[in-house]
């Protein structure tokens, strides 16, 4: 009753401001002033009331304003913000001009509420939905491969659903990877990059949660690498954030949108040392991909649904994946202030997988190292008696996840008044996945892994995964300007609290053809747990002098339960200064802006964080059963001080804009220390204790982002751009607390390691050199390389002919790093080993002491994706149709005799540590050939 | 109204986090105060005990086996360094191998400090378990290494002083629980090592007395074993995984003169790994044969042989198919596979393996009573030592026997300022093994002859050198 009281005071209220307010309706045209054509899509803000629209397909709007003197403000990403004061007339025309250095475009991620580019002391990358359509990919991490310029990509393995290496200014932790936190629509999600807890490792392929992000519809990507623009992420925001955002109808446009991929896939024979291996092993796959949107809404509601399933059957006889996605969104002005939007997204995904790299049931990894010999010695008819046996392997093998998994964003936007603002975003992302590994007696008969006629050794595995995170975050921003000043104040509030929840359950004596693990011998269970809530506060002030010098500073105030009981609120402060030095007089007056149309200046300090692993503070014993009976041990040692690992990142910068806008150029110095950085250093063995997490660490990074994007030819009918960016990465751990190394990954002989003054997870083994006398000379653990390359960049090209017929090709290199040839490792043991790797005086020595031998630059240039498309307008009823063909993975220039982006030396926890670079029995990602149909209805 | 609806919402949300607390999480695992003092706890913390034995066994156990001469390790991933004796201090492997022990010392400790003393069930058995669990972590380390720390980050104690321990504590069990055979047996042990004749064989002579089939074992638990084989959950058996299992490399291979001794452990089924023989009676009869050798007693010793062998007679023997282990999967022809081979003279040494493969599991020996009698002397020592290595094969006591010790890892070094200058990293083998240490595995073989002979006799090196420090106790 009570409630049905406000509804009606509230109803009233409205109607009063309807009947007192003077309203009249200003429309208009917003024009390209490069070609005067319309362009739909601007969004037109009532800066007085807050409240706006969008123009329509000829680039119209209307709007209703209450009083002369009201501001309007148009914007268009990639264009410059046009405002105008309504004065007597009701019409008016905009033309819109392209803005140099996106300078006005707003960006939301680090920032809480959206603010200008312009106004921020930090970068923010950016993929518009315009780029992401050119990639046939359906898997984040493919998707932003060689598209942000600061990051790079690598993905560990072409088998289905597996893990990838995101980085972007080098490793700032020990004890996790460095894959940035991910949010959709302001919503966290699972970021797990690596095999959970109790996952079937198959012989190294990690599974990814990062492979089952819904992109359904996906509107932009943002992306901060960290330092001072990550501060208010507080919690493990210090690898970056990427954060998605979906696609909002629009008013007017109501679509439905169909969209056919068909495609041929083939295994990379790029890298394989038998030419043989792809006769032998790859068998080439067909793709199929449709997806069905409808997008549309009026003034106040508008929707969009986007659906897709995709099927492919892979580079071989085994690997099959499908994927199932669906998101719909809805957003509506509630009431003049309210405007609440939500989306609810769907992903299944289920693949098949063959076993690879560290394990001997691995077909691929076998014929590769060198368990068959050298194959190219063999005949013909060995060979076809080999590719029977491999497919009859092939035929027993049973390795399958399947994922399901939903994320729910609401966010609401109330405008509190003119120039106060409160967004909240409330929401969940709920993955369960689910692997099973069936290891039938047959099976393992096929492996020779048994004798012929053995029946009691099938064993089905299954583990199981339910990860619910659960953020909410609330912001507050009030705008103030007077005279030249301006003030942005932002309050906001975040928490997030994650549920791991995993179980695996195994099987013995299970009876071939069961399913089930009901038949079977006995069956054992394990669990897992990991809880943790992170909150934080935070305040930031974004302050403006005369729009041009711009001072940016944030606190943050972060709780965590995973922190030891004697840590209370780790403190995150930020400050920076932007000034766009262009807009100065002196500048203007002195510099034609025909040569120099914009320059923007940064410098910013800030700290970021990463949590410690969630139970780690606590001191622990386990009861593992023992000989089926309960037995206890010691585990966690304990450790109430533990903390959040705090790095420190000084950033200058500048972007700049020269020869009429044609050439926009970036550079990023950067300087990042990791202090109190997270280690499990190696407990003294005579403790006979767990080794246990401390802060005792230090990690440096320093190194230079350059991007450069040049306008190479722009007239009527062509349109030709080119895009390429350099980075330099000098990581060190300053300081291991006087703990010795330890291993991260990797083997023991050859391993990944933590050590005073090395690289992160440097390369470390055994070198042996030959002295004068003709003896060997052995240098115990050293330094082999480092598996991060120090110099990596991206580039890509894109051409346009008259508006319809488009070109684009990108790609990514790195040189300066190393990996390990593992393959080659196992052919030693074969004694089918690359002729002339091992000095022939050293052949007799102990394979440990050869390790150095195996180590090889990491050199490449890969041309990821080859992409046209042509626009054929409105064709026999459909609206809006376009064909297009696009290769992946078209090139590969590699130095090593491996690919340098797998890895089958797995990771040693879950979401631990991953310096890749182990070249080991892993497939490639595969080449793809994919022909695109698009059309609206 | 407008405030009264944000303080309405105010409340609400402050209420909400009242009853749901965010912060609140729980850790899954076990903490102190639900295991210390609460009823049966001694129990399930001997269990764990017995547990943590296993896994320190698996620390020690295959790189001994590989160190020695008993096994040749032909590319595999275990350890590489030790198959020339090369002993590093950087080598994980001696890291696992002493904090394994030290675990077991530290486990069986906090049994008897902690968990004994508050748990209201707490038994005398009990306590004797605890007691020989220390004892025998004291004896283990005191056996492996020269000398080591014997709390975290401890002052190094020397071999026999732990050896003294751990008889003390032999003798707390036996104390506490006088049917405690094992720690008896493991007494003999221990007295043995300390050259110590007349404790050694009465409490062998007890043994023999008590049980003449006495055998105690440690079991592997691989259906709960979790990470991998260095790890602190690793409960499988690892040597059998090294022996026998043909997973994705070659196994180790024995000197062709041990293998019908090998695999003393193999794959029972996919939830029972093989136990490992720690203590048994057919140690107590070569302590007494070594023991009477010493004193030129040569016939008693020959009857304490023969007593020996009747022993390993009554020992179980099982058949398996050994068609995949079939000596030389990567290089056929470069190892003894048949049992018309002859090694060193002798002919029954190598066999067939085959899909009914006869396997001991406690004790073989290849030695006939006619050897024995004919034996006096040296001959008799480097006949018992033979022995010796036959009844102990993947037991790990090989390297015990022939002197070689490891060393403290660099883990310990760098971070117990108790060693510093500390010579325990710096390997200290017996200079007659260091000398043979390349070819401690070496042997030549005709396989169109079909004889093969062993390079170097380690049992005639150990006897030659029987009055040196590091081996043969009694001498």
């Amino acid at each position: 009753m009570r409630q049905k009281k406000h509804g009606l005071l509230l109803l009233l209220c409205f109607f009063s401001i309807g009947i007192w307010a003077q309203t009249r309706t200003i429309s208009g045209t917003v024009l390209n002033e490069e070609d005067n054509s319309p362009m739909p899509g601007v969004t037109v803000i009532n800066q007085n009331s807050n409240t706006g629209t969008t123009t329509d397909i000829d680039g119209k709007y209307s709007i209703k304003v209450d009083e002369v003197g009201t501001k309007l403000s148009f914007r268009f990403i990639g264009f410059s913000t046009v405002e105008k004061t309504v004065g007597a007339e009701n019409t008016i025309n905009v033309g819109m001009g392209l803005d140099a250095l996106n300078l006005s475009e707003v960006v939301v991620t680090g920032q809480g509420v959206g603010i200008d580019k312009k106004r921020i002391a930090t970068t923010v990358s950016t993929i518009t939905s315009k780029e992401l359509k050119s990639i046939p990919a359906t898997q984040l991490d493919q998707l932003i491969q060689s598209k942000l310029p600061n990051a790079q990509i690598k993905i560990s393995s072409g088998q289905p659903g597996t893990a990838s290496i995101i980085r972007s200014r080098g490793p700032v932790s020990a004890i996790t990877n460095t894959t940035p936190i991910i949010f959709i629509d302001g919503i966290r999600v699972d970021n797990l990059n690596s095999n959970p807890s109790l996952g079937i490792a198959t012989g190294g392929a990690q599974s990814s949660a990062i492979a089952d992000i819904p992109m359904e519809d996906v509107d932009r990507i943002e992306y901060i690498p960290g330092g001072a623009a990550t501060t208010l992420y507080g919690a493990d925001a210090a690898n970056g954030v990427l954060q998605i955002f979906t696609k909002r109808g629009k008013a007017g446009n109501n679509d439905v949108n169909f969209e056919i991929q068909m495609g041929g896939i083939k295994g990379t024979a790029d890298y394989l040392k038998y030419k043989e291996t792809a006769d032998l092993y790859f068998k080439p796959g067909f793709m199929q991909n449709y997806r069905l949107g409808f997008t549309g809404g009026d003034a106040k509601t508008n929707y969009s649904f986007s659906g897709n399933l995709y099927q492919d059957d892979s580079f071989n006889d085994l690997n099959e994946t499908i994927r199932r996605n669906m998101r719909t969104s809805l957003s509506t002005q509630v009431n003049e202030k309210l405007r609440y939007s939500t989306s609810f997204a769907l992903s299944n995904l289920e693949f098949t997988r063959d076993y690879n790299a560290n394990t001997s049931f691995a077909r691929f990894g076998n014929l590769e190292g060198g368990s068959y010999g050298d194959l190219s010695t063999l005949t013909a008819g060995a060979l076809d008696t080999l590719k029977e046996d491999l497919a009859n392997q092939g035929k027993e093998t049973d390795l399958s996840e399947e994922v399901t998994r939903f994320s729910f964003s609401n966010n609401f936007k109330y405008n509190i008044s003119k120039n106060l603002v409160a967004v909240a975003d409330i929401g969940v992302d709920s993955r369960n996945s689910v692997q099973r590994e069936h290891a039938s007696n047959a099976m393992l008969i096929s492996k020779g892994s048994i004798a012929p006629g053995t029946t009691d050794q099938g064993e089905i595995t299954i583990s199981e995964r339910n990860f619910t995170v659960i953020s909410g975050n609330f912001n507050l921003q009030h705008n103030y300007e007077k005279d030249d000043f301006s003030f942005i104040t932002t309050v906001g509030a975040q928490i997030f609290r994650e549920n791991d929840v995993q179980r695996r359950i195994l099987a013995n004596s299970v009876v071939d053809g069961s399913v089930s693990i009901n038949n079977s011998s006995s069956q054992k269970a394990t669990d897992f747990f990991r809880v943790v809530t992170s909150s934080g506060i935070y305040v930031a002030e974004n302050f403006g002098f005369k729009d041009k010098l711009f001072l940016d500073l944030g606190l943050r105030f972060d709780g965590n339960s995973a922190f030891g009981d004697e840590v209370g609120l780790v403190a995150l402060p930020k400050i920076g200064v932007a000034y766009i030095l262009s807009d100065a007089p002196f500048f203007a007056d002195n510099v034609p802006t025909n040569i120099i149309s914009a320059v923007k200046l940064r410098a910013n300090y800030g700290q970021s964080s990463i949590f410690p692993k969630p139970f780690a503070n606590d001191l622990t014993f386990e009861g593992p059963s023992y000989l089926n009976e309960l037995s206890y041990a010691f585990n966690n040692p304990g450790n109430p001080e533990l903390t959040s690992e705090i790095a420190t990142t000084y950033e200058i910068g500048a972007d700049l804009s020269v020869f009429k806008s044609k050439v926009n150029l970036g550079v990023t110095y950067y300087n990042t220390t990791t202090d109190g950085a997270l280690f499990t250093p190696p407990a003294n063995p005579s403790s006979g204790q767990n080794s246990q997490m401390a802060n005792v660490g230090v990690i440096k990074n320093s190194g230079v982002e350059l991007s450069a994007q040049v306008s190479v030819l722009s007239n009527k009918d062509h349109d030709v751009t080119f895009g390429v960016s350099y980075n330099y990465n000098d990581n060190s751990v300053e300081s291991t607390g006087g703990a010795p190394e330890f291993s991260v990954g990797g083997f023991s002989f050859l391993g990944s390691f933590v050590k005073e003054g090395m690289p992160l997870g440097y390369l470390r083994g055994n070198r042996t050199t030959v002295d004068a006398q003709g003896n060997p000379l052995v240098e115990n653990q050293a330094f082999l390389g480092t598996t991060f390359s120090p110099s990596f960049g991206s580039f890509n090209v894109s051409y346009t002919y008259k508006k319809k017929f488009s070109l684009f090709i990108n790609g990514d290199y790195q040189w300066g790093g190393q990996g390990v040839a593992v393959d080659d490792v196992l052919r030693y043991f074969g004694g089918v080993n690359d002729e002339g790797r091992i000095p022939t005086e050293l052949e007799n020595e102990s394979f440990f002491d050869l390790a150095s031998y195996w180590v090889e630059d990491t050199k490449y240039l890969k041309i990821r994706n080859i992409s046209t498309s042509y626009k054929l307008g409105n064709v026999y009823g459909f609206k809006n149709a376009s064909i297009g063909f696009s290769v992946l993975n078209a090139f590969n220039f590699v130095s090593a005799s491996f690919d340098p982006d797998v890895s089958g030396a797995g990771i040693a926890t879950q979401a631990g540590f991953a310096g890749g670079g182990f070249g080991f029995g892993t497939e490639s990602a595969p080449r793809m050939f994919v022909g695109t149909i698009k059309f609206s209805l | 109204m407008k405030n009264k609806i944000i303080i309405s919402v105010l409340a609400l949300g402050l209420w909400a986090c009242e009853t749901v607390d965010p912060f609140e999480v729980v850790n899954p695992n076990l903490s102190s105060e639900s295991i210390i003092g609460q009823t049966n706890s001694a129990n399930t913390w001997l269990k764990g005990t017995e547990r943590q034995s296993a896994i320190a066994f698996n620390g020690f156990l295959t790189i001994s086996e590989i160190a020695s001469d008993n096994y040749q390790n032909t590319n595999t991933f275990f350890n590489q360094f030790l198959d020339g004796l090369d002993i590093r201090s950087v080598d994980p492997s001696m890291n696992i191998a002493f904090k394994g022990i030290s675990r077991l010392r530290e486990t069986a400790k906090f049994g008897l400090e902690k968990i004994g003393p508050n748990d209201p069930a707490y038994s005398d058995a009990t306590k004797s378990e605890f007691h020989f669990y220390l004892g025998l972590s004291y004896m283990l380390t005191g056996e492996y290494f020269e000398g080591s720390p014997i709390e975290a980050a401890g002052p190094a104690v020397s071999a026999a002083d732990q050896m003294q321990l751990a008889i003390d504590n032999f003798t707390e069990a036996i104390n506490a629980d006088g049917s405690n055979t094992k720690a008896l047996a493991a007494r003999a042990r221990a007295y043995y090592n300390l050259g110590d004749r007349t404790n050694a064989t009465a409490d062998a002579a007890a043994v023999i007395n008590t049980d003449p089939n006495f055998l105690f074992s440690i079991s592997f638990d691989p259906v709960n074993s979790t990470g991998n084989n260095n790890g602190l959950t690793y409960t499988k058996n690892e040597l059998q995984l090294a022996l026998q299992e043909r997973g994705s490399f070659d196994d180790l291979q024995p000197l062709p003169r041990l293998d019908f001794a090998d695999p003393k452990m193999y794959t029972i089924n996919s939830s029972t790994d093989s136990d490992v023989p720690v203590l048994k009676v057919e140690e107590m009869h070569l302590i007494l044969a070594e023991a009477n050798s010493a004193a030129g007693l040569d016939v008693l010793a020959q009857q304490n042989l023969r007593d020996c062998k009747t022993a390993i007679a009554s020992r179980p023997i099982v058949t398996l198919d050994e068609t995949a282990e079939d000596r030389s999967e990567r290089n056929p022809g470069t190892r003894p596979d048949t049992a018309a081979v002859v090694v060193d003279g002798r002919s029954g040494l190598v066999k067939n393996r085959d899909v009914n493969t006869t396997v001991h599991t406690i004790s073989v020996t290849s030695i006939s009573d006619a050897m024995i009698g004919i034996a006096t002397g040296d001959d008799l020592l480097e006949l018992i030592y033979l022995m010796r290595q036959e009844v102990f094969i993947a037991e790990g006591r090989r390297i015990i026997d022939m002197g070689v010790t490891f060393v403290m890892h660099e883990n310990e070094l760098l971070q117990n300022s108790n060693l510093t200058g500390s010579s325990l990293g710096t390997p200290n083998t017996p200079p007659f093994i260091s000398a043979v240490a390349d070819q401690l595995d070496d042997f030549t073989y005709d396989p169109v002859a079909l004889t093969a002979s062993t390079t170097i006799d380690v049992n005639s090196i150990i006897v030659a050198n029987k009055t040196s420090d590091f081996v043969c106790p009694f001498h």
